[in-house]
């Protein structure tokens, strides 16, 4: 009964629906139809006019005026809708449609252009991905405060840039930073991305997994990250530049000025650079994938010995701490020849003067003691850097020429005035370094044969060394207690080296091999005297007081390298296997050292990479090493004014075994990057430094005993941007946990480091006009003798950093910047330290005159000195810095 | 055979800056990202447009064209040597729309000769959709039409109330802002519009204009016989080792690495 009641309702609906359908259809069409005239009376032809829905204007349908400026509509209810003419020249007109009226016409008055000076930029950033490339514009995270590309590439989702300048991709190294194609700078490249302006860069592509030799490309594999920049149109054609001239409060000067070449067939970054508002220039050149660069050499230059005392750098922006006067002239060049041919140099000359001063406390932690000392230094230091190459560079699908000669100069002078546990002393530190090298790379890979490279390094460095005190008292080195003058250690070890290798590889289908044949040979001196001159004007020498070591080390090895693909798949073998012969002699003490051995290496891995999405690896790494110079002398060493070193002839060995993985994900549509690392590291060498610690004078010897230290280390980042908030976050978490062996004071022990950091960046903008950049940073330390539980015996810190930048556009020209910093450090032996900073600047562009006005004001509150704690293993810091204070500078930058 | 495009591209490039012009008020600039290849959705070509705007025509022509094209032009005149700039390829075709007589005029400059031909395109039917949408602060009303094979969605806009579009899709009363293919394979986007009264809309045709059904010839010929076709364009006798082969394909044909081209293959060719 009920069901029969619904049933009629239903029939019901059902006949109403379908007669008012009736009605719709049989209405009659009613004819709207009219003339579209201007206030002369002339008919307009062509214009649209417009059909709207009463409700919510939008359009139902559109016409023409004819040529007598007539239009005509066939409509149903005249109720629902709106005639509206909106044309360029004329103010709009809409008209209400009335039940009886069907002609209606226009008169239009004209009007200036109704369209507002508007820019409209299409604010969803895109990031394209195809194979293994990932594409970003860089307008899309570009601010009108941003300066360099540099400051860009900070905010791209998915990319960091470590202080130094190191960028990373999605937690992986890039190498190389390619200017359209090109590589200028090859690993220096913190000369571009702290050069070359944001504005005029297109895109900024990620190329991973990049063969950057074309006779290579496709044939074999390589994990190489590396970034190439496109221009826009007007940077590619003529020399452009900056000049920028400030000056400020409290006498300080920052200047700068540049030229570059973007050209297709001339590139080119020159720079000058000088200033003494603590940017110290010397990152502008550093070599951002040494460890690559040094994989591949077989060779490692040798830094200095000596040092004038044990502090560090405070963990501060250094634009707060320094006291410089720093200067950096640089020229780059990228010539295209004939035949694909280019000719590239780089020149630059880098000199600095900096005042460092600091008050150090120091803790040492042993079981059973803790050792305490401190200093007070006052240094004036010079480094200078010179440093030229020449490469000559043909990439071919065929053929491959890489040949680079280059020569570095490093002049270091300190003077030191030091305070240390109430006795004063004045310390000279010399150190001067040439080096020569050649590099040379070929590469023949005829189409469908076998591949046949030929590489080739030589290199010869010479570093003499000096380190003089002018009173001190060292009665267990000299045997008296009188204070002596003048101590003085010299120390000269030159190295030839060479690497030569000769390799061929064939492939097929999915597998490729390849064979290595080389010779390696590295030829140094260990030369170094310690004397002093004691109160009656003689000189005294110590026991073992020279070096005079001779160490000739020769390889010759073979590497057979293989890899299988399948699908996504890839399986890479490598067995390196050295026979190695090193003969060393000191004539001194007649010790001798004749070893020959076989060492063999393996690296294995296996990747998983796909187009799109998740790319994972895993690895295994066993490298067997024998033998270094640094550890075998065994005359007595002064490495600084508190500590000497002496070893027995011995043959240090080592074997490191890494084994970890890697997984990445990406989703550009989404702008989401996530990866994760995990690694174990195991050293288990023969030798270890036995030390004896003394607040005033500490000793170091190698000895021969098992010693295993491993690390196991975890990181992730997660990036994402956000559209609906118009962001970037990217979240990181580290975490680090070390155990090496200490032998000090007659006790060996197991120390622990642990070490976690989590940190959070947040970019992005509020509204047209406002940019916010938000970073934090908090970091946890644990350090301790494994054995020991007790508390006391451990350092324990943790440190929270946060930075907030504000961006605000006043008007089109007028910007201003804001940021706060806040420290805070806080353990359990030394100081907690509690720190805001503020800086302020101002920007304002005369555009057409292409002229900038700045003003920075950094730290405003006008903080003078910082106190910190540090840790390194068992070694606990408390340390006070003298800072810049309240610093003015009014900018003026010419673009031409 | 390399010296002789070459040549061909210095003769293009002295031609484009032969008309006579017109002053623009607007411009708005476009990105065709375009997946060519229905067979790899991955393989991307995007190029960047510019769509320039008086009051009577609109002009679209690619950007990326014009700033390789004016690279070669300012290495041409250092070097003496015409340098490929990159392996890209970028569009030749632009495209001249009459707002008045509803023509729609494209250039062609490819190897087949340096022709302007007239063509009239047939008005666009338009189905306009009670649908709308901010797209970078414009109101925007999406509408749809069936196109040279292809199905278009678009977004326009009364704000700025102008015939004009990306590509050919031109007709409706507002500035086209996006528009894309109902596979996703072709996308319009604007990326920036501003006022500008400096650019110029190229608008004379009178230089080496051709018309539409003898361009096509040209190109038969081009086809069927390179040899002749190059010695008659060139006024000279040249020989050539080896011979020259009858061309595979149809100069005017997209290359055919791009399987999902703009319009459906048969409209490069019709009469």
């Amino acid at each position: 009964m009920k069901s029969f009641f619904y049933c009629k309702i239903v029939l019901f609906f059902i006949i109403i629906t379908l007669s008012l359908n009736q009605k719709a259809l049989t209405q009659e069409k009613v004819r709207i139809y009219g003339k579209v005239i201007d206030s002369k009376n002339f008919k307009i032809t062509g214009i649209s006019v417009l059909l709207l829905y009463k409700v919510d204007s939008s359009i139902v349908n559109f016409t023409e005026t004819d040529k007598e400026g007539k239009y005509l509509f066939n409509i149903d209810n005249p109720n629902l809708y709106l005639l509206k003419v909106n044309s360029l020249g004329y103010r709009s007109q809409i008209i209400i449609l009335k039940p009886k009226q069907t002609e209606y016409n226009f008169i239009l008055e004209e009007s200036q252009l109704q369209l507002k000076e508007v820019i409209v930029k299409n604010k969803q950033p895109v990031v394209k991905m195809s194979g293994d490339t990932t594409t970003y514009l860089a307008d899309d995270f570009a601010s009108p405060q941003d300066r360099t590309i540099g400051d860009v590439l900070k905010k791209i989702p998915g990319i960091t840039v470590a202080e130094n300048g190191q960028i990373k991709f999605n937690g992986q190294n890039v190498g190389k930073l390619y200017l359209d194609g090109d590589d200028l700078l090859e690993s220096k490249y913190n000369l571009a991305t702290r050069t070359l302006p944001n504005n005029i860069v297109n895109q900024i592509q990620v190329l991973e997994n990049h063969q950057s030799i074309k006779a290579l490309e496709g044939k074999v594999f390589s994990d190489a990250v590396d970034i190439n920049l496109t221009f826009k149109d007007e940077a590619k054609l003529k020399l452009f530049g900056q000049a920028d001239l400030g000056g400020g409060l409290p006498a300080i000067y920052e200047e700068e000025a540049n030229l570059i070449s973007l050209k297709n067939n001339y590139k080119a970054i020159h720079t000058f650079k000088a200033n003494n508002s603590a940017n110290a220039l010397e990152n502008d050149v550093l070599s951002l994938n040494q460890l690559q660069e040094i994989a591949k050499k077989g060779y490692q230059s040798i830094n200095a010995q000596l040092t004038t005392g044990t502090g560090s750098s405070p963990p501060l922006d250094q634009n707060r701490y320094l006291f410089n006067h720093s200067s950096l002239l640089n020229s780059a060049n990228l010539w295209k020849l004939k035949n694909e041919v280019q000719l590239k140099s780089k020149v630059y000359y880098n000199y600095d003067k900096q005042k460092q001063r600091y008050f150090n406390q120091t803790k040492i932690l042993l079981p059973n003691e803790v050792i305490n000392y401190q200093e007070q230094q006052n240094n004036q230091i010079l480094p200078q850097n010179f440093y030229a190459d020449l490469i000559l560079f043909e990439n071919k699908a065929t053929y491959y020429l890489n040949n680079k000669l280059s020569f570095e100069y490093e002049n270091r002078k300190e003077d030191a005035s030091l305070l240390a546990n109430n006795f004063q002393r004045v310390q000279n530190h010399q150190y001067q370094s040439k080096s020569f090298s050649n590099e040379l790379d070929l590469i023949k890979s005829p189409k469908g044969k076998t591949i046949k490279q030929y590489y080739s390094f030589i290199s010869y460095q010479s570093q003499p060394e000096n380190l003089a005190i002018d009173s001190a008292s060292y009665p267990s080195v000299f045997l008296t207690a009188d204070v002596l003058k003048n101590i003085n250690q010299d120390i000269q070890i030159p190295t030839f080296f060479t690497n030569n290798y000769l390799s061929v590889q064939k492939g097929k289908g999915g597998f490729n091999q390849s064979y290595k044949l080389g010779f390696l040979a590295n030829l140094q001196e260990y030369n170094s005297t310690l004397s002093a001159i004691d109160k009656n004007n003689e000189t005294l020498y110590p026991d073992s007081s020279d070096n005079n070591l001779s160490w000739k080390e020769y390889k010759l090895y073979l590497e057979p390298n293989y890899e299988w693909k399948k699908g996504n798949f890839r399986l890479i073998a490598k067995i390196p296997t050295k026979y190695q012969i090193i003969h060393s002699f000191d004539d001194i003490y007649s010790s001798k050292i004749n070893d020959k051995r076989l060492l063999i290496n393996q690296n294995i891995s296996l990747r998983y990479n796909k187009e799109k999405g998740i790319s994972s690896s895993i690895y295994y790494i066993k490298t067997a090493s024998a033998g270094n110079i640094l550890q075998s002398y065994s005359g007595l060493v002064l490495n600084d004014y508190r500590s000497y070193a002496q070893n027995n002839e011995i043959l240090g060995t080592s074997k490191r075994f890494n084994t970890g993985a890697f997984l990445s994900y990406r989703n550009p549509v989404k702008i989401f990057f996530v990866n994760l690392t995990a690694y174990y590291q195991e050293n288990v060498s023969n030798n270890i430094a036995y030390q004896v610690i003394d607040k005033n004078l500490s000793y170091s010897e190698r000895i021969l005993l098992d010693n295993t230290s491993s690390s196991l280390n975890f990181n992730t980042d997660v990036s994402k941007y956000l559209f609906n908030i118009r962001s970037s976050i990217t979240l990181s978490y580290a975490n680090q946990s070390a155990l090496s062996n200490q032998f000090s004071n007659n006790q060996l022990y197991q120390f622990s480091n642990s070490s976690q950091s989590l940190s959070l960046r947040w970019n992005g903008r509020i509204g047209e006009k406002l940019r916010y950049d938000y970073d934090l940073s908090y970091q946890t330390y644990l350090s301790k003798p494994k054995q020991y539980s007790n508390s006391l015996n451990s350092f324990k810190m943790n440190n929270t950093r946060q930075k907030l930048v504000l961006e605000y556009d006043v008007k089109e020209n007028l910007f201003i910047k804001t940021s706060f910093s806040i420290l805070k450090n806080k353990n359990n032996y030394g100081l907690n330290s509690n720190y805001a900073f503020w800086d302020f600047a101002l920007r304002y562009k005369l555009s057409k005159q292409r002229i900038d006005f700045s003003l920075d004001i950094r730290n405003l509150t006008n903080i003078k000195n910082f106190e910190t704690a540090t840790i390194n293993q068992n070694i606990q810091n408390n340390i006070s810095y003298p800072l810049q204070g309240r610093m003015i500078i009014f900018k003026t930058q010419f673009t031409f | 055979m390399k010296k002789i495009i070459y040549n061909t591209l210095i003769l293009n490039l002295i031609l484009i800056n032969c008309y006579s012009q017109s002053l623009s008020f607007a411009k708005s600039k476009y990105v065709l990202t375009h997946h060519y290849d229905s067979l790899n959705f991955s393989n991307i070509q995007e190029e960047s447009f510019i769509l320039i705007l008086s009051e009577k025509h609109s002009l679209f022509k690619s950007l990326d064209k014009e700033i390789v094209d004016s690279i070669m032009k300012s290495n041409y005149n250092k070097t003496g040597i015409m340098m490929p700039v990159t392996d890209k390829k970028f569009t030749n075709e632009k495209i001249l729309f009459d707002f008045s007589s509803n023509e729609m005029v494209t250039t062609t400059l490819k190897t087949v000769g340096n022709f302007k031909t007239k063509r009239t395109f047939p008005e666009i039917n338009w189905d306009i959709k009670n649908i709308s949408r901010k797209i970078m602060g414009f109101d925007c009303q999406q509408a749809i039409c069936e196109y040279h094979g292809r199905k278009f969605s678009v977004w326009f806009t009364n704000e700025i109330p102008i015939k004009a579009g990306p590509w050919k899709l031109v007709g409706l009363p507002g500035l086209i802002i996006e528009a894309e293919d109902e596979t996703k394979s072709i996308q319009f986007k604007l990326i920036s519009f501003e006022l500008s009264d400096k650019d110029k809309i190229n608008i004379d045709l009178s230089e080496e204009e051709i018309s539409w059904p003898e361009y096509l010839r040209l190109a038969k010929f081009m086809q069927d016989d390179p040899h002749a076709f190059m010695e008659q364009r060139l006024g000279k006798k040249f020989t050539v080792t080896p011979p020259m082969e009858p061309m595979k394909r149809n100069p005017l044909l997209p290359s055919q690495r791009i399987n999902f081209p703009l319009e459906a293959l048969e409209y490069y060719t019709q009469q």
